[in-house]
C-alpha cells in the first residue's frame, strides 16, 4: 500500500516525537533494548531550543552496555542494530515517513572528532526499548558551528539553528577552536570566521 | 495502556461469512435450510476453506463439509485447494487434513490421500446433505457444473470466470487473480481454448480473453444470466485470518500504536481481497500511527457490509 511521502517537507516535532516513541514500543515488543544518541534538529527540538520542522533524526552514536542509556559507552552508529532498522522501517510505513527518517549519516563525524566531553553531557530518556541520548546544547553549538562553516555559511539552516542555540561568546570561541581542528584548510577557516562574526553580530 | 479490537466487530464478519457460506452451499445443491441463494458465482475451494474456518462458529457447516467430502469431493480441485490453503491460517490446514481424510477414507477419492491428516475428523451428523444436483442447476454453481462437464482443471475455471464477466475482456493476470492458477499456465490454456473457439482472444497486445456469455448461456440452457464474479478466495482468506487473530490474541496489543501497526499488517496482507472486490480501505488517504485502528474498524465494517450484499 503506497502512500504519498512527505519527503523533504520535513516533519513536525510532534510527529517525530510520536515516531521515536513508536520505535521504542516496537523494540520493547520484540524484547530488544537499543541505545542511540541524536544530534541535529531533533536534538534541538528535544532540548527545547527549537520547534522547527525537521527532515530526519540524525543518529550520531549507538550506546552499548548498562541498558544502552546512562552509564553506557557510545560508539559509531554504523551500522545501526538490525532490530532498530526493522523498527525504523515499520514506523516509516506507519507514520508515512521517508524510509530514512532516522539515519546514521551524521555518524561520519567520528572520522574527525566529537566535541570534548560529549559523552559525559548526553541527556538520556527512555522510550520503551529505546534509550534515547540527546546531545547537550553546548555540543550542538559545536556541531552546528562546524556544519554551518562546512556548508553555505550564514545562509544555511545550520546557521539559523546556531542562532537559535544562543551560544555565549565563550561557547562560540571554544566551538570555533574545535571546528578549526576538524578542518585546517584556509578556505574553511575563512568561512568559519565569517560565521562566527555573523553570530556575534546577529544575536 | 493496552488496546484491543472488540470481538463484536469480528463477530459481525463471522455472521456475514456464515450466511454467505450457507447460501453458497445451497446454490451448490446441498440440502440446507438457508433461504435464498448465492447472487455470485461460487468458488468451491474457497467455500470449503472458509467453512472449515467457520466450523467452530457454526458446527452444522461440518455436516455439509463432511457430506461433500464423502460424496462430492470429485468436483473439487485438490491442486487448487493446496495452493489456496497457504493463504489461510495454519489451523485451517489441520482441518483441511480432516476433510481430506474423510474424502480419501470414506469417499474413496485417492486424490486427497496426500492431504489427509493424521487426526480423525470430528463426527458429523449422519445425515447425507448431498451435493451438486442434476435437477435445475443454480447459475451460481457454474464452476462445479463446468468441472463436471469438462473435467476438474484450468479449462473449466477459466471458462467460468470469463462467462461471469458477461463479455468483458480479461488479461491472464486478472484470470490468475480470480482462479489463483499460474499466469503462464492460464495463458497456455486460454490460447488453446481460443484456438478451439471456446473463447476469444485479442491475439495481440494487450493479450486478453473473453467468452461469448450469451452463446454460453444458450449452450448451458440456463434461463437466467450467470451471476457476476467475486474474488471469494481472497475475501474468505481475510475472514479466516480475522477469526484466527481473535482466537490468538492478535487483535490486542500493549499499546494503541502497536495494535494499529499489527492491524496495518493485516490489511496490507489482504489488500488484494479489498482491492479486487472493491471494498473500501485506507489507501489514498493514509491514516498514520494510532489513527489506523479506527481505519481498520472501517475496513472490517466495509467487509461485513460486502458479505451481506
Amino acid at each position: 500500500m503506497h502512500r504519498g511521502r512527505r519527503g523533504s517537507r520535513g516533519q513536525t516535532p510532534a510527529t517525530i516525537l510520536m515516531a521515536i516513541k513508536a520505535v521504542g514500543e516496537l523494540l520493547a515488543a520484540e524484547g530488544e533494548t537499543v541505545g542511540i544518541v541524536v544530534v541535529g534538529g531533533t536534538a534541538m527540538v528535544l532540548r527545547g531550543v527549537a520547534t522547527r520542522l525537521t527532515e530526519d533524526v540524525d543518529v550520531i552514536a549507538t550506546a552499548k552496555g548498562a541498558g544502552g542509556g546512562q552509564g553506557a559507552h557510545i560508539e559509531r552508529a554504523d551500522p545501526l542494530p538490525k532490530s532498530l532498522l526493522r523498527a525504523i522501517a515499520r514506523v516509516a510505513r506507519d507514520f508515512d515517513l521517508p524510509p530514512d527518517w532516522m539515519n546514521s549519516v551524521v555518524t561520519a563525524q567520528w572520522d574527525l572528532d566529537l566535541p570534548p566531553g560529549f559523552e559525559g553531557r548526553i541527556h538520556w530518556e527512555q522510550h520503551g526499548g529505546l534509550a534515547l541520548g540527546v546531545a547537550d546544547r553546548v555540543d550542538l553549538v559545536f556541531l552546528k558551528l562546524y556544519a554551518a562553516a562546512d556548508s553555505e555559511g550564514p545562509e544555511s539552516i545550520h546557521y539559523q539553528d546556531l542562532l537559535a542555540l544562543r551560544p555565549s561568546q565563550e561557547e562560540l570561541e571554544a566551538a570555533a577552536r574545535w571546528s578549526r581542528a576538524q578542518d585546517t584548510s584556509p578556505e574553511f577557516s575563512r568561512v568559519l570566521d565569517e560565521v562566527v562574526g555573523h553570530v556575534s553580530k546577529d544575536h | 495502556m493496552s488496546a484491543r479490537i472488540t470481538s463484536t466487530l469480528i463477530e459481525g464478519v463471522a455472521e456475514g461469512a456464515i450466511k454467505s457460506a450457507w447460501l453458497q452451499w445451497r446454490s451448490l445443491g446441498a440440502r440446507v435450510t438457508a433461504s435464498g441463494r448465492s447472487r455470485w458465482i461460487v468458488d468451491p475451494e474457497a467455500l470449503v476453506l472458509v467453512s472449515l474456518a467457520l466450523r467452530t462458529h457454526e458446527r452444522r457447516l461440518w455436516d455439509v463439509l463432511s457430506s461433500w467430502a464423502m460424496t462430492d469431493s470429485g468436483v473439487l480441485s485438490v491442486q487448487r485447494i493446496k495452493n489456496l490453503k497457504a493463504k489461510y491460517p495454519n489451523r485451517i490446514n489441520d482441518r483441511l487434513g480432516e476433510f481430506a481424510r474423510v474424502a480419501f477414507e470414506e469417499g474413496g477419492d485417492f486424490r486427497w490421500r496426500n492431504l489427509a491428516g493424521p487426526k480423525p475428523a470430528p463426527r458429523a451428523r449422519g445425515k447425507m446433505l448431498k451435493g451438486p444436483s442434476s435437477k435445475g442447476w443454480d447459475p451460481a454453481a457454474l464452476i462445479v457444473r463446468l468441472r463436471l462437464g469438462l473435467g476438474v482443471g484450468l479449462q473449466a475455471d477459466v471458462l467460468a470466470f470469463l462467462i461471469s464477466l458477461r463479455g468483458a475482456w480479461a488479461s491472464a493476470r486478472y484470470i490468475a487473480d480470480a482462479t489463483d492458477y499460474n499466469v503462464y499456465a492460464i495463458r497456455r490454456t486460454a490460447d488453446r481454448m481460443a484456438e478451439a473457439q471456446f473463447i476469444e482472444s485479442t491475439a495481440g497486445k494487450p493479450l486478453e480473453y473473453r467468452a461469448d456469455s450469451k452463446a454460453w448461456k444458450g449452450f448451458l440452457r440456463s434461463g437466467e444470466d450467470v451471476p457476476p464474479w467475486r474474488f471469494w478466495h481472497q475475501a474468505y482468506a481475510m475472514v479466516a485470518d480475522l477469526l484466527d487473530q481473535v482466537e490468538h490474541g492478535g487483535l490486542e496489543a500493549p499499546s494503541s500504536y502497536l495494535l494499529s501497526s499489527r492491524l496495518r499488517d493485516l490489511v496490507e496482507k489482504h489488500q488484494d481481497a479489498l482491492r479486487l472486490n472493491e471494498i473500501a480501505y485506507p489507501e489514498a488517504q493514509p491514516a498514520t500511527g494510532e489513527e489506523y485502528k479506527d481505519a481498520f474498524v472501517g475496513v472490517v465494517q466495509n467487509l461485513t457490509r460486502w458479505l451481506a450484499e
